[in-house]
């Protein structure tokens, strides 16, 4: 740390000086401030009116200088507030820089002259052979003789002479210090330029502006020159997650059983199809994605069976070609892998077949799959020239890509299976759950599912497979696009939710069925006041209808569904809870 | 009273300085058709009390000046003519074996050339080094040692060496130590051809003018103590020691024309003689101060000699002058005269 602030301080005072530099003392050993008119000397006296005008000159000529050090604070600190998007840090560069330029000549204004410094700068200026130096430092030391004599009159006779604006004039023309402050005004209009466009930039348009925009807009995946642009990249994880808290807060739309959480009072309905209405915004969101991302897989896979092909051809790789070629990408990167190792040792025929086939599949894949297509390219040119790490870099890369474009492809696919199983769950294609819903259905009891869940209901009626869609099925679903699944870009999942159950589960209720179903209730005009109450949720349901009679000696089973409460189907350590649930209140004691 | 004293004490003195370096230098111009500059460096020299070597090829005044010079100031003159076979007691002088009319036998010390005011070394590099070492301490310490008696030289006394650049073969380089002693080393350039017109008009028609005497040993004398207190300033001789160290390739911030081409830099010795030729520049220019032009004009003859090339000079024909011109260039005097450049 010291080091670094060493250097920061050291870079201050390099920069402060440079800024200051021009107002600059010579030096010499007899330097001094002016003496008060009394007590200077004839020499001295005659020198002060010179040493105000050159502190004016020295004042004056450092303002252009002065101005490129407002303009380079100023630039700074404007680049550094747009780079931080810090805009009011913008607009406060100019008074800073207004400070630090007013400072610099402050420093150099109020900086004293001393006569010998006068002195010496009258000598150059005027050119007098340091007639007046010399004579100030011989009066100085005290010295007497006929050189001091003669030195003092020749050096009065010459100061009495001399004009001070000749001796200092202000930008003389064709002098140093006019082309210096050329030089600076220049350089300090162009900063300042700079800092002012800094500073001024429309903050939307940001630090670049215009074409690389458009060019970002513009650009094509698709085309190899607009490769270089930095492209949209969005954050898959963060929009699966987005679109599963969306599909949680919306459990209808996938199918949510309507009497989960109340009573339900609404007569059966064709569940399957309620599921299907219910769930079809967030379907057809995960069809177009779905749509949008098959036709890369299908390149994909297309990819991986070109790069087979070519690597058919060649006896070394075609271990991996048949494994590309079977769809077995993971053994088909496993052989790759061991070809990047043996690579080193191939013999030159083996390596110009394989680079052939390389390249051949570089030239096939092309844009379906490029980072694939640029593995093998590299692959084949590095075989062929002999690069052998090169050579094993690429071919592990290109098994790297076979690895993750087969799991990608096999995400897609089962994606895409669960997807139709989801769809196909709102027909009757589990038969053996639907037609005991179905069953269950009649008697208003339902097996909720091979969790030991029971629903009594009057509107059952919906098969298993909607609750298996819309709860467990789902949490899944959700771990498996957690995982690779991302990778795929299968962002569209969850396909087709639910039919839901129409049984309340048992136990503690799971995320899904927390938000509750507006249902419709079907009522009768009748006369007298309304008996009907709206459903408490917690009531529990009417009563089953009673038990038919059946025929003595046959099992519990064969009596008709909804004949008889069929406590088997509830755990035993919850029968009492049930019971006290589904016993209604005005029967209670 | 020392000369010194004496001299300082003189507001004459001060006065006529310039005007005598102007007579010694219109006299000796009767004679030296151009060569203006050499003439004034050897003025100088011979004012800062200093030696001066002569290089330039034979035939182009150096000897005619010489004498010139010492004609205009009255002073005794000495011409050696530098062989491989001189010996150094050729120079100094000997002690030899006299006989008074008692019959006594005794040592009597029998002075050299070098016991002149202007002792003219013709051709210094032709003579071996032992005998060009025989100057050694009569340049730097204006004394002579023959058989444990030092005697002194005349003053004022100066050494002005000639050499030829171009005849090298069965010569020997002077080495740096007697270098060193030189206070100026002066190229003496071939004359333009309106020169050469004046030259031989002087030379080959009638007789040859004639050179009056301007000053004596007194006035030399005089001129050398006042030179000594001509004032300079503390930045001026910050500047004239910061063009030394420029010569030293060793020297942090030596330009890099002094790291790429110089062997060995100038000696302290080189600075001395910088500030005391400069000084009488001054003089000569009519002013009382040293200024940084009095180092610019005197610092290409008062170091051109110290300073050692190194291989890749010679290879690539870097001479000292040009290395020279470089650090003068290069070393900025002060940052008040940088602002109006």
């Amino acid at each position: 740390m010291a080091p670094i602030w060493r250097t920061f301080l050291a870079f201050l005072s390099w920069a402060w000086h440079g800024a200051v530099s021009a107002g600059r003392p010579l030096y010499s050993r007899y330097e001094r401030s002016f003496h008060t008119r009394q007590s200077a000397s004839d020499i001295e006296r005659q020198l002060a009116p010179l040493a105000r005008r050159l502190r004016w000159q020295r004042t004056l000529h450092h303002m252009p200088r002065a101005l490129l050090v407002c303009s380079a604070v100023a630039g700074a600190v404007s680049l550094i507030a747009r780079l931080l998007s810090l805009p009011g840090v913008a607009y406060l560069a100019f008074p800073l820089a207004l400070l630090i330029g007013g400072m610099t000549v402050y420093v150099v204004a109020r900086r004293q002259v001393g006569p010998f410094e006068v002195a010496r700068r009258v000598d150059a200026s005027l050119g007098l052979e340091e007639r007046l130096a010399t004579a100030l430092e011989l009066s100085e030391t005290g010295r007497d003789g006929p050189f001091v004599r003669r030195q003092l009159q020749d050096a009065m006779a010459t100061i009495a002479s001399v004009d001070a604006s000749r001796a200092f004039p202000l930008f003389a023309e064709g002098t140093h210090s006019r082309r210096l402050a050329v030089r600076n005004c220049g350089y300090g209009a162009g900063a300042l330029l700079a800092a002012l466009l800094l500073a001024l930039w429309p903050a939307a348009i940001g630090v670049l502006p215009g074409r690389d925009r458009e060019l970002l807009a513009l650009a094509d995946p698709n085309r190899r020159e607009d490769q270089a642009t930095p492209r949209f990249q969005p954050d898959l994880d963060a929009e699966i997650t987005k679109g599963i808290r969306a599909l949680d807060q919306k459990p209808s739309e996938l199918g949510e059983a309507p009497g989960l959480v109340g009573a339900p009072q609404s007569p059966p309905e064709p569940t399957g199809q309620q599921g299907q209405a219910g769930a079809s915004p967030s379907n057809d969101a995960r069809r177009e994605a779905a749509e949008q991302q098959n036709p890369n897989a299908a390149k994909r896979e297309q990819a991986l069976q070109e790069l087979g092909n070519a690597l058919r051809q060649s006896q070394t790789g075609r271990q991996a070609g048949e494994a590309l070629r079977s769809g077995d990408t993971e053994r088909a990167s496993q052989q790759l892998s061991q070809l990047a190792e043996q690579a080193r040792n191939l013999s030159p025929g083996e390596r110009q077949s394989l680079s052939q086939a390389f390249q051949q599949a570089a030239q096939q894949i092309g844009e379906k799959d490029r980072a694939l297509a640029d593995a093998a390219r590299r692959a084949g040119e590095s075989l062929s020239q002999f690069r052998n790490q090169e050579a094993q870099q690429a071919i592990r890369d290109a098994a790297a890509q076979v690895q993750q474009s087969g799991r990608q492809a096999q995400a897609q696919r089962d994606l895409e299976a669960r997807q139709q199983q989801m769809q196909s769950g709102q027909q009757p294609n589990l038969p053996s759950l639907g037609q005991q819903g179905q069953s269950q259905s009649q008697s208003g009891r339902q097996d909720a599912n091979q969790q030991g869940r029971t629903g009594a209901s009057q509107a059952p009626g919906r098969p298993d497979g909607g609750q298996t869609g819309s709860g467990a099925e789902l949490s899944q679903l959700e771990a498996e696009l957690r995982g690779s699944g991302l990778q795929s870009g299968n962002g569209g999942a969850g396909e087709g939710g639910g039919t839901g159950a129409g049984a309340e589960r048992q136990g503690a209720p799971s995320r899904l069925n927390l938000q509750s179903q507006t249902m419709t209730v079907e009522a009768e005009v009748r006369d007298g006041p309304s008996n009907f109450r709206p459903p408490n949720p917690n009531a529990a349901p009417a009563m089953p209808p009673p038990p038919l009679a059946s025929s003595p000696g046959a099992p519990a089973s064969a009596n008709p569904v909804g004949a008889a409460l069929d406590t088997n189907t509830v755990p035993l350590d919850l029968a009492g809870p049930v019971r006290n649930y589904f016993t209604p209140e005005q029967v209670k004691p | 009273m020392s000369i010194f004293a004496r001299a300082a004490s003189s507001d004459e003195d001060i006065d006529n300085f310039r005007a005598t370096a102007s007579s010694i230098e219109r006299e000796v111009g009767r004679i030296m058709v151009g060569q203006e500059k050499v003439v004034r460096a050897a003025l100088i020299a011979l004012i800062a009390g200093g030696h001066v070597l002569l290089e330039g090829v034979p035939g182009l005044g150096k000897t005619r000046m010489v004498r010139a010079l010492s004609e205009a100031l009255d002073l005794e003159y000495a011409r050696v003519q530098f062989t491989p076979d001189l010996m150094p007691a050729d120079i100094t002088g000997t002690n030899i074996i006299s006989e008074d009319s008692a019959g006594d036998r005794r040592f009597r010390f029998e002075a050299g050339p070098i016991f002149a005011n202007l002792v003219l070394a013709d051709e210094i590099n032709r003579a071996t080094p032992k005998t060009q070492a025989a100057l050694l301490e009569a340049m730097a310490e204006s004394q002579v040692t023959v058989a444990n008696n030092q005697h002194r030289l005349p003053a004022p006394f100066m050494v002005l060496a000639t050499q030829n650049p171009i005849e090298m073969e069965g010569t020997y380089p002077l080495p740096e130590a007697q270098l060193d002693r030189f206070l100026l080393k002066i190229h003496v350039k071939f004359p333009s051809a309106r020169e050469l017109v004046e030259i031989l008009d002087r030379t080959t028609m009638g007789e040859e003018p004639a050179v009056d005497r301007v000053a004596g040993k007194e006035e030399i004398l005089r001129m050398q103590a006042v030179a000594r207190q001509v004032p300079i300033a503390d930045h001026v001789k910050e500047y004239a020691a910061r063009l030394v160290m420029s010569t030293h390739p060793d020297q942090p911030g030596s330009p890099k024309v002094a790291r790429d081409y110089v062997r060995f830099g100038a000696s302290p010795r080189g600075g001395q003689s910088l500030v005391r030729a400069a000084k009488v520049n001054a003089l000569i220019e009519g002013r009382y101060n040293v200024s940084y032009d009095d180092i610019r004009h005197i610092a290409h003859a008062a170091l051109r000699h110290r300073i050692i090339l190194n291989f890749e000079a010679d290879a690539e024909g870097v001479t000292a002058d040009t290395v020279l011109d470089d650090l003068v260039m290069s070393v900025i005097p002060d940052e008040a005269e940088v602002a109006v450049r």
